[in-house]
């Protein structure tokens, strides 16, 4: 690609970016959220028009229209969030839209054979069974498949890891390692640091959509890439000392919690407590009771046993209005924002009654506040008055923890998956907060599926399995191994 | 904007295609266009004539898009401006001694309360079992009907006709009409009235902000501390409200009497002006103009020609909506 420029409402995502892809090989499009990864890959696509600059494919100048005549060049794009439908069995999700037919009709046998052949040994899934009870390693498998069904050689990945557990991508690596070797070249768009170093050759980076660095992964540093990345090198501040007032009464005290539902996602009876500033950390892997646990925290859940915020019983009380809590929900797009409004509504969300005037909203005080808790974040973006949803995902999760923290200044904060889908430089800044919560004072239930972040924040640890605390860890020295051991 | 534009292209379309289709008829587009003009726009009182017809869609329509901004899909206007309309009629005949102005200012807030509360029953439902308001409210319309033909030929009825009406309300209770043959009456000020007051609720409040926060986002709502079954079911209450003052245009300004089945279908077809408004309040006012002047051409289009009958405005009515869902559907892919 040379050349690529394009902008949006004159911002610019993309501006003039060289990019050389090289047979065979597995190359990383590196950057903060919003640096314009996903643009310049959706360009290659042809998801979207460049403004300028040009694609060639093996020397040949090529304009794609639409993602289709991409397809019929050879390449092929896995979204960040899937395209499947659950409905279906993975083999018809694969066909879909080109399906082989035979008198009109699809024929499931020719397209098992053409399957089978094309994914040997290592890309084999479950042909027949549907798609929503996979796991999601296998759709991640699935959609590589539909790429490869449609005898792509150039394969884009939009942040494949990052639904998939540690077990799967370990696999997941195995199988693009393997693809490479069949001679695919492989674009991965990622920000994390160490699938660089593990799987990739060479590695782009962009920043504020300019490329800043094309590196051979094998000659450079990780402290190199951030720079290339940020713009600057982390700070990496461990955390110095706890905060937590060991003696003082609890912020938040929870006993015998136990929610009985069916299948994944009860608690059976679980106590713990947190004191003022501590952070506590509840490891374990995802959908062992962690989501229940923040619903029955915020009483949306129905539960038995006792929880007490300040030694108050919360039972039935409405805690994110009356008791202030503060709230990180794991799904931002969902749980945390509103979608079609402007920024400056949402750093308001559940905050709106402060800003009354006469029986009025006071828009203005909405924006100025808003403008003053996003100040210190960073956030890119042209003003509060733009719509949330242009914002990337690390930027919307800045103004979430700039509403939750900054706004709210709450006693507890529960934080879930506080820095999901973030780049590196926004995971140092929210990092920063949240510790600045602890010296004020406040109690922070930290639940995180990065073992690294709650390692690196906790003070102490809890590992929930199966809707139990099946250990408990002292900070601030953690034995990663023995953690991850609990965890399974 | 671009919604506008969109809405207006719905409309034009309806129009050309249904044009289309009168010509496969054998009438010449032309004349119908010059009929619905001056239908429409002739004189002072033709045109009060629209208004009018105009006044109770911007009621329904404005309730439809009140519950819709609460991500509540009402179709009970039709009944709760029925229940307005029978609270109304018991304030007029029972206080019979009132001076004009508390006795129009009470006949009114019973309007809307008698709306307000029928529509509660959905939202409370809604709120406290869950249950879904669409089925609620079709249900609450036919229990409505049933209501009011029981009050109307009981309690309220008229002693000295054979129709299926209450009793004539008492002159203090009339509306100001403003010409002598045209029914228009001040209703139509409540109306606008009511569409600004909407829209400062929706978009200017804090209650508007945790509402419009609901009907989009169910689940951030959920876990911001707002009180989300308290708004829904004021959500319903204002719109069913709103639905009940049609009953101020229809018997303090129109007939001066409850007659059964008089509404037929406004309700329903607020439905369809809030969807072409794309429930803004304020836009609601011009797309009920719009509705309001096809019901008029088309009463006009049946007696001046031969071969066409008021159901153009509904053949009209029903392209619009085809055209505006269709841009929506578009958007929604894209």
């Amino acid at each position: 690609m040379r050349e690529v420029s394009k902008s949006y409402a004159g911002f610019n995502a993309n501006k003039k970016v060289n990019f050389n892809l090289k047979h065979g090989s597995i190359h990383a499009i590196a950057g903060e959220n919003g640096a314009g990864k996903s643009t310049l890959m959706k360009v290659l696509f042809g998801l979207t028009k460049p403004n300028s600059g040009e694609i060639l494919i093996n020397g040949e100048k090529k304009s794609f229209k639409s993602p289709l005549e991409a397809i019929a060049s050879g390449i092929g794009m896995v979204q960040q969030h899937f395209a499947l439908s659950g409905v279906i069995s993975a083999l018809e999700n694969i066909i879909l839209g080109a399906e082989p037919q035979k008198f009109g009709f699809i024929n499931h046998k020719e397209a098992l054979t053409q399957l089978t052949q094309i994914a040997k040994d290592n890309l084999n899934v479950p042909w027949e069974r549907e798609t929503n009870s996979l796991p999601i390693g296998e759709h991640q498998r699935i959609e590589i498949l539909k790429l490869l069904f449609r005898k792509a050689k150039i394969l884009i990945l939009d942040e494949p890891t990052g639904v998939l557990t540690p077990k799967e991508v370990k696999r997941f690596f195995e199988l693009l390692k393997n693809l490479k070797a069949q001679g695919h070249s492989i674009v991965i768009i990622t920000h994390k640091l160490d699938e660089i170093f593990e799987l990739c050759d060479e590695v782009t980076v962009l920043r504020r959509g300019q490329v800043t660095g094309h590196f051979k992964v094998s000659s450079i540093t990780k402290d190199d890439l951030v720079q290339a990345m940020i713009g600057r090198r982390l700070k990496n501040l461990p955390k110095e000392k706890s905060f937590a007032q060991n003696d003082a009464p609890s912020v938040l005290k929870v006993q015998n919690l136990l929610v009985s539902k069916p299948g994944r996602g009860k608690l059976s009876g679980i106590s713990f407590q947190i004191k003022p500033g501590e952070i506590l950390g509840v490891a374990g892997v995802e959908g062992n009771g962690q989501q229940t646990l923040v619903e029955a925290l915020l009483e949306l859940e129905k539960y038995s046993g006792q929880i007490f915020f300040e030694s108050k019983n919360t039972k039935n009380l409405n805690v994110r209005r009356d008791l202030n809590y503060g709230l990180i929900s794991e799904d931002r797009h969902h749980q945390s924002l509103w979608l079609d409004e402007s920024v400056a509504n949402n750093s308001v969300i559940g905050l709106s009654s402060r800003f009354l005037k006469n029986c009025f909203l006071n828009f203005k005080a909405v924006s100025e506040f808003s403008e003053k808790v996003l100040k210190k974040y960073d956030v890119s973006m042209q003003n509060v008055q733009q719509k949330v949803s242009g914002l990337s995902g690390g930027n919307q999760q800045k103004v979430i923890i700039a509403r939750e923290i900054d706004g709210r200044a709450p006693k507890l904060l529960i934080a879930s998956q506080p820095t999901r889908g973030v780049d590196v430089g926004a995971i140092e800044s929210i990092h920063e907060s949240i510790i600045s919560l602890a010296q004020n004072g406040s109690g922070i239930l930290l639940i995180s599926s990065e073992l690294e972040e709650i390692c690196k924040l906790s003070d102490r640890v809890i590992v929930l399995r199966n809707g139990e605390i099946s250990a408990e860890f002292m900070g601030p020295q953690y034995d990663t191994q023995k953690i991850g051991e609990a965890m399974v | 904007m671009k919604n506008f534009k969109e809405s207006l292209l719905s409309v034009l379309a309806g129009i050309v295609l249904s044009l289309i289709i009168t010509s496969l008829l054998g009438e010449s587009p032309i004349t119908i266009i010059k009929t619905m003009y001056y239908s429409v726009f002739s004189s002072f009182d033709q045109l009060s004539y629209v208004l009018f017809y105009t006044t109770p869609l911007i009621f329904t329509g404005l309730s439809v898009a009140v519950a819709f901004h609460a991500g509540l899909f009402n179709i009970g206007s039709e009944g709760q401006l029925y229940i307005g309309s029978l609270f109304t009629t018991f304030f007029s005949l029972t206080f019979l001694n009132l001076p004009s102005f508390f006795a129009i200012t009470g006949a009114i807030l019973f309007a809307f309360l008698g709306g307000g509360l029928w529509a509660a029953i959905a939202g409370f439902l809604k709120a406290k079992r869950g249950s879904h308001e669409v089925i609620v409210t079709i249900m609450l319309n036919f229990i409505s009907y049933a209501v009011c033909g029981y009050f109307i030929l009981g309690a309220f009825k008229n002693p000295h006709s054979q129709n299926p009406e209450s009793a004539e309300i008492g002159l203090q209770y009339h509306l100001h009409r403003f010409s002598g043959d045209a029914p228009l009456n001040a209703a139509i000020f409540l109306a606008i009235f009511c569409a600004i007051l909407t829209w400062l609720l929706l978009y200017k409040t804090n209650w508007g902000f945790e509402v419009r926060l609901i009907g989009s986002s169910l689940e951030t709502a959920r876990r911001s501390g707002i009180n989300i079954k308290r708004r829904l079911i004021e959500a319903m209450f204002l719109s069913g409200g709103l639905a009940g003052l049609v009953g101020v245009h229809e018997i303090l300004g129109h007939a001066y009497k409850f007659k059964d089945q008089f509404s037929n279908g406004l309700g329903f077809v607020g439905i369809a002006v809030a969807l072409l408004a794309r429930n803004k309040p304020l836009m609601v006012l011009f797309s009920a103009l719009l509705f309001g002047a096809l019901s008029k051409s088309a009463l006009d289009l049946e007696l001046d020609t031969e071969k066409i009958t008021r159901d153009m405005a509904l053949i009209i009515q029903g392209l619009i909506i085809l055209f505006v869902a269709a841009s929506q559907r578009r958007k929604n892919a894209s």
